[in-house]
């Protein structure tokens, strides 16, 4: 995928909150629509998420005793 | 009638009279549409009695732009436009009477009056606003009335193409949204964004104490809507989804910074992934970074925003996660791991809208929930472990301590069926209270300490213990997230510790109790082991966050088990039922314990309240008396439950 088309769909996905859903439900669409044009491989990285493990805030471990 | 209409209201006695002739009534029922959008107009409406709707369409279905009523006047725009065409559709929501002007006579009263045909532009324009507002903006979010409100104050401003319309450093009170055109964002000579009709600039050091942040110069002529600080100001706090939009805007398009001083540590997971704990030694808080998240992490240096983030991620590893990447930024920011801009706090105070209700039970929920902290007992913690302690994590200490244990649990076993023929059960009620207290207290002081020196014997810091309360009984703690740092199996140990050491302390009172068993001293002992025994099991409960529920969550290494668990349940199910199965098992376990603990409560407290207020008042008051406590017990209970259930159920 071109640098250039990258930077466009995230210029709309930044700015518009209904893109955004558009292309998690349904990249292939949300992504024609705005006239950007992929090839089959391309379009598979737009429905990839390799994150395994979420990136989170640790909680405070309080070890307790119950008396 | 028609004086009262602004549109009509500077014209003469006899002008009016005669417009009134040419009016002709018409009535429509509910939810009939009088004029449709884009169907040339032929009449204008004046509503006598009734009410009805202004929408327009769109890809989601039809947008109100507003609500009309008694003396409103509607239909009068398309007969100004070169082409008639409706701008909007119109439907009764109720029984509607109306009085409508032809065409022919409106087109001879404006050719008269240029002064209404004046006001009328004007109005066409307020309406092309709104639309415009509440089809592709952040403002679509707004209802009828605050879009109406809110499209009269916009300035309407023409820009050519190539100029700045603001411009980086400089400091700002107003913002743009590009009815027209393209613009570009552009920071240290650096293209950040393109910017097209709908979008919003300028914000960011209207709602900060900062300077414009970047510079925003037009690519092509373009038509922008000015709005002032106080007034997106005021629109915050009208509708609590316009504020997260705008919030939500303003941090993707932050460029976040780290924060300085942050500690970081690699681990490697039971799945050989590597994970980086990161530690704000000041607050004493930690955050779990995925090989991705880490980095992105290390680009975070106040250049990148989520655009330039997504595109160097994409470049290292061929997968567009625009949304992963501005989950973990919200995060780390939520943590107070990154640096972006302050709000203002009038900005703050309005868009803040923790409803009342949860407000309270969060307060009420203090009341099942507290603790009192000593800090700095970590030197304490060190000189003991270095001084005597570390003998027992040696090999040898640690073999002495598990043969130890062993015997202690056989020798209670061998002394439990003659002790209880031991006539001091029977006649010493006070005295076993007495014992199990005593148990109680030393027990939690052995308890707490084998969870701190195993802590030091991992070469990890205590920033504090104490005690307090949860849920149905006093507790002690001691703070062990320093073990965020270590492998799960470090932390599995420290989980383990504290019950542990209670262990070896029964082991002595199983000791005594087998060869004294037949003295006051050795049915003492048994009591005292028991107890321990007890508590040891109970604190071995996953279900709530006692040391079982740590082993568990290291276990699966999953970090916020129970708050991930509520969300999986509450916000997923079913949908998530194949690939988070055990976190919706789990949870709903821990929602059935912990309302199961509530009716328990209710009753163990209404026992005791009706028990004590019977002794002191007599008749049936006192057990009206004490039901009406024990219910104020249970509902602050349930409200406790209900505002954990919430809080922890907030969307990842």
């Amino acid at each position: 995928m071109a640098y250039t088309e990258i930077g466009k769909l995230m210029d709309k996905w930044v700015n518009d909150p209904n893109f955004r859903k558009d292309l998690k439900k349904d990249p292939e669409t949300a992504v024609l629509k705005m006239g950007v044009h992929l090839n089959k491989e391309e379009m598979e990285t737009l429905k990839q998420v390799d994150w395994n493990c979420s990136d989170e805030e640790l909680g405070t471990r309080l070890s307790k005793f119950f008396s | 009638m028609l004086k009262g209409l602004l549109v009509f209201s500077k014209l003469p006695e006899e002008t009016l009279k005669k417009l009134a002739e040419c009016l002709e009534e018409e009535s429509f029922n509910q939810n009939d549409a009088i004029v449709r959008e884009g169907e040339a107009g032929d009449r204008l409406y004046v509503i006598v009695q009734g009410k009805a709707e202004v929408t327009t369409a769109s890809p989601s279905g039809p947008l109100i732009l507003a609500s009309l009523g008694k003396g409103e006047i509607f239909g009068e725009l398309a007969l100004l436009a070169p082409r008639k065409e409706r701008k909007a559709t119109v439907t009764a929501t109720t029984l509607l009477q109306t009085y409508s002007l032809k065409r022919e006579t409106f087109e001879n009263l404006i050719a008269t009056h240029p002064d209404i045909k004046q006001h009328l532009n004007e109005s066409a324009e307020i309406l092309a606003i709104t639309k415009f507002l509440k089809q592709a903006t952040p403002f679509t979010a707004l209802d009828a009335a605050s879009t109406l409100r809110l499209a009269k104050r916009l300035k309407s401003l023409t820009i050519a193409a190539g100029e700045e319309v603001i411009r980086q450093g400089e400091k700002g009170d107003t913002c743009y949204l590009i009815r027209s055109g393209r613009a570009e964002v552009i920071s240290k000579g650096r293209s950040l964004a393109i910017l097209e009709a709908g979008s919003l600039f300028g914000e960011a050091a209207l709602l900060t104490a900062e300077p414009r942040n970047a510079t925003v110069r037009t690519l092509e002529s373009s038509q922008l809507l000015t709005l002032h600080r106080s007034d997106l100001v005021e629109v915050l706090g009208i509708q609590q989804q316009l504020d997260m939009r705008i919030l939500e805007l303003m941090r993707l398009r932050d460029r976040p910074v780290k924060k300085p001083g942050i500690l970081t540590q690699e681990n490697v997971t039971q799945d050989c992934e590597t994970v980086v704990t990161l530690k704000d030694p000041e607050q004493a808080t930690y955050f779990r970074l995925s090989k991705q998240g880490w980095f992105v992490w290390q680009k975070l240096n106040g250049d990148f925003n989520l655009r330039d983030l997504t595109l160097e991620y994409f470049s290292q590893f061929k997968i567009f996660s625009p949304q992963t990447i501005a989950e973990t930024l919200a995060n780390l920011a939520d943590a107070g791991f990154i640096v972006s801009g302050k709000l203002r706090d009038d900005v703050l105070a309005r868009s803040l809208h923790l409803s009342k209700w949860l407000s309270l039970a969060q307060k009420l929920r203090r009341v099942f929930e507290w603790r009192v902290a000593i800090n700095n007992i970590d030197p304490l913690i060190h000189k003991l472990y270095s001084g005597l302690f570390w003998r027992f994590y040696t090999k040898r200490g640690q073999i002495a301590a598990g043969a130890f244990a062993i015997s202690g649990l056989m020798i209670f076993a061998m002394a439990t069926p003659t002790i209880s023929s031991n006539a001091f059960f029977q006649s010493n009620f006070y005295t076993v209270i007495a014992m199990l207290l005593f148990a109680g207290a030393i027990t939690t002081v052995i308890h707490e300490l084998g969870h701190a020196l195993t802590v030091k014997a991992f070469g990890r810091e205590i920033p504090q213990a104490g005690i307090g309360w949860y849920w149905l009984g006093p507790i002690a703690f001691v703070d062990t997230s320093d073990m965020w740092l270590s492998g799960r199996w470090p932390r599995i140990a420290v989980s383990l510790a504290g019950p542990y050491s209670g262990i070896l302390l029964a082991t002595l009172g199983a000791f005594m109790a087998y060869l004294l068993k037949n003295s006051s001293i050795g049915a003492a002992s048994w009591i005292f082991t028991a107890a321990i025994y007890i508590s040891t099991l109970v604190n071995l409960n996953p279900m709530m966050e006692y040391d079982g529920y740590y082993v568990l969550m290291d276990l699966l290494e999953q970090p916020n088990l129970r708050k991930n668990s509520f969300h999986y349940l509450f916000n997923e199910f079913p949908r998530a039922w194949k690939s988070h199965r055990w976190h919706i098992l789990y949870g709903l376990g821990s929602l059935l314990y912990v309302l199961g603990i509530t009716v328990l409560a209710w009753f163990f407290y209404g026992v005791i309240c009706r028990n004590w207020i019977a002794n002191k008042i007599s008749g049936p008051f006192s057990l009206g008396l004490g039901l009406v406590v024990a219910g104020g017990i249970f509902f602050i209970h349930f409200i406790s439950v209900i505002s954990e259930l919430q809080i922890k159920t907030k969307e990842i």
